[in-house]
């Protein structure tokens, strides 16, 4: 009787400790954003206050104040802009490559598929030079094209290498089947092939519009204000006199809302974009 | 049409725009490094100069002790967030109440953007009214500006990435944990091992390849790192937080030395190559086992 009681306590106890570390890892991965997010509802004295103001009133005016008396709105619409034409311009370019890398057999093809890939893992400051050089040159400095071009560089090889992976892995047998009743390669890809890869190219297209978003580097040494994208508008509140940080938030939480909700709808594919397809969900 | 051509009609447009905005930088990037080009002189003849870039960058005190910080944030940080993620994983490996809703909460740092995760973090250190601070201080430790002493300002940087990367590790372990087979833990539970031994001689063994995979590519994204640096201590204070991969931007776009930001770029990207092609032997590996 008394082990009983002994091992009951014990594993009470356990699943005591299992959950107050599950809400205190909960605590640590939260708090940081919604303190974020807390601080973009807070008027400004609230957020100097020390020790930390908790409990406050909520106001809408550093988001007024972004849309109306800083050029958050055209950041905004730059970043939009830029990363659906990018994405865009890279699956309707990579599919094709995609498709003759992973239903075709030729010579060197799996060292071709690897070079796409490793341009993808390149670090964006060896690109960022030359480009930069390349589009003073070219006159496009501050201009949308040029990062669409600079965030093509790594859209395209990755969906390239992800769609093959995706295309790979549907059958052969149905494309083949659709020949012998009369249609061509590509009409039996295109008819048959195509619709089932619809997920795979939803996910691959919003995995590419995540990173086309977040991206800073390109932005930051190719944009100066016309082509400035939103993440690097969150600079704007930043002068040698102060840090406006109820705005700066105010930007964040626009910024990060959209790509938050974007990987939750890649959830299922968020291992196997982040991995380059090394691992799968 | 034959096969061949086929081919070639579908490699074609990605292949040609890969040649334009991918291969052709890089060779003007080779080009840079072994010639003088300053930015502010535009209309200056551009000398051909052997190495001259890479023998100042390499006798450069900067440089190198940038290359130091490089290796060492990687190594504080893909350790760290190899064992917190690993015993995440391990403890979220069970049924339990709410986890269906609980697991994409773990996953939110991941998901802010880099910049943001700077920022916020920038916040929360500060030294006047950051939470950090606040907390300390209930423990009687003094406040102060974290970011403005060059051992603290590391820590900060690091634990930031801590918060923002161990979800990565965590999604990946916990995919590897869940695609075990059943087998050899019924196994081992009928020959009566210890939970401590089936996690060191059954699990650990076998997730051997996610492992490594989470460590080359952290390792890689550590090295890459800007977006956080840039946005928390733009280096400093002095040049504590300065990775090489800041450095060449700082260098490049503050001097206007191309030629040597160039060469700077190039050992960058030849040490990323190593790295990648490390993962890309393992991945390689991986389909032709699968095969």
């Amino acid at each position: 009787m008394d082990k009983d009681i002994v091992g009951q306590q014990r594993s009470v106890f356990k699943s005591v400790m299992f959950y107050v570390t599950l809400g205190g890892l909960f605590c640590f991965c939260v708090f940081p954003i919604a303190w974020m997010v807390s601080t973009a509802f807070k008027h400004k004295d609230d957020i100097f206050s020390s020790p930390p103001k908790f409990i406050f009133e909520p106001t809408l005016e550093n988001f007024h104040h972004i849309f109306t008396e800083a050029p958050i709105l055209h950041y905004l619409q730059n970043t939009i802009i830029i990363s659906v034409i990018t994405t865009i311009f890279s699956i309707l370019v990579g599919v094709f490559a995609a498709y003759a890398l992973a239903r075709f057999r030729f010579r060197g093809k799996e060292d071709l598929a690897f070079y796409i890939l490793s341009i993808r893992m390149f670090p964006p400051i060896a690109a960022a030079i030359p480009i930069f050089l390349i589009m003073k040159n070219l006159g496009l400095l501050d201009t949308r094209i040029s990062l669409i071009i600079a965030y093509t560089t790594f859209n395209l090889p990755f969906v390239v290498w992800m769609l093959r992976d995706f295309i790979s892995s549907l059958p052969h047998e149905l494309e083949e089947a659709a020949m012998v009743d009369g249609k061509s390669r590509m009409g039996a890809f295109f008819g048959v092939t195509f619709p089932l890869l619809m997920p795979s190219l939803a996910a691959v297209s919003t995995l590419c519009l995540i990173f086309s978003w977040n991206e800073f580097l390109f932005a930051l040494i190719l944009s100066q204000r016309d082509a400035k994208t939103l993440a690097l508008g969150l600079t704007e509140f930043m002068t040698w006199r102060e840090i406006g940080w109820e705005n700066i938030f105010a930007t964040a939480t626009i910024l990060v809302g959209p790509v938050v909700l974007f990987s939750f709808l890649v959830q299922k594919y968020l291992v196997r974009g982040l991995t380059m397809g090394a691992v799968r969900q | 049409m034959s096969d061949g051509a086929f081919i070639c009609l579908l490699m074609a447009p990605t292949m040609i725009t890969l040649l334009a905005i991918a291969l052709y930088p890089l060779l003007y990037n080779l080009y840079l490094a072994f010639h003088s080009v300053f930015l502010n002189e535009p209309n200056a003849p551009r000398p051909f100069i052997w190495f001259d870039n890479f023998v100042s960058i390499f006798t450069n005190d900067l440089v190198l002790s940038s290359l130091w910080k490089s290796f060492l944030y990687s190594a504080i940080v893909v350790t760290v967030e190899f064992f917190f993620a690993l015993a995440i994983a391990v403890l979220l490996n069970r049924e339990f109440f709410g986890k269906r809703f609980y697991i994409p909460f773990i996953i939110l740092p991941l998901m802010i953007t880099p910049v943001v995760s700077g920022l916020i973090w920038k916040y929360m250190f500060n030294g006047e009214f950051g939470l950090i601070g606040w907390i300390l201080q209930s423990f009687g430790v003094k406040n102060h500006s974290f970011l403005s002493d060059p051992v603290t300002a590391f820590i900060g940087v690091v634990i930031q990435d801590i918060w923002h990367w161990t979800p990565f590790l965590v999604l990946l372990f916990y995919t590897g944990l869940i695609s075990l087979p059943r087998e050899p833990f019924e196994a081992a539970a009928i020959d009566g091992a210890s939970p401590w031994q089936v996690f060191k001689d059954i699990t650990v063994p076998m997730l051997k390849k996610i492992f490594l995979i989470g460590i080359l590519l952290r390792t890689m994204d550590a090295f890459k790192i800007f977006d956080e640096i840039y946005m928390m201590t733009q280096g400093g204070p002095g040049n504590a937080t300065e990775t090489l991969n800041y450095y060449v931007y700082r260098n490049t776009f503050r001097y206007f030395n191309m030629g040597e930001g160039a060469a700077l770029a190039l050992v960058v990207l030849v040490i990323i190559i190593i790295i990648s092609n490390i993962f890309i032997k393992v991945m390689k590996d991986k389909t032709e086992t699968a095969q």
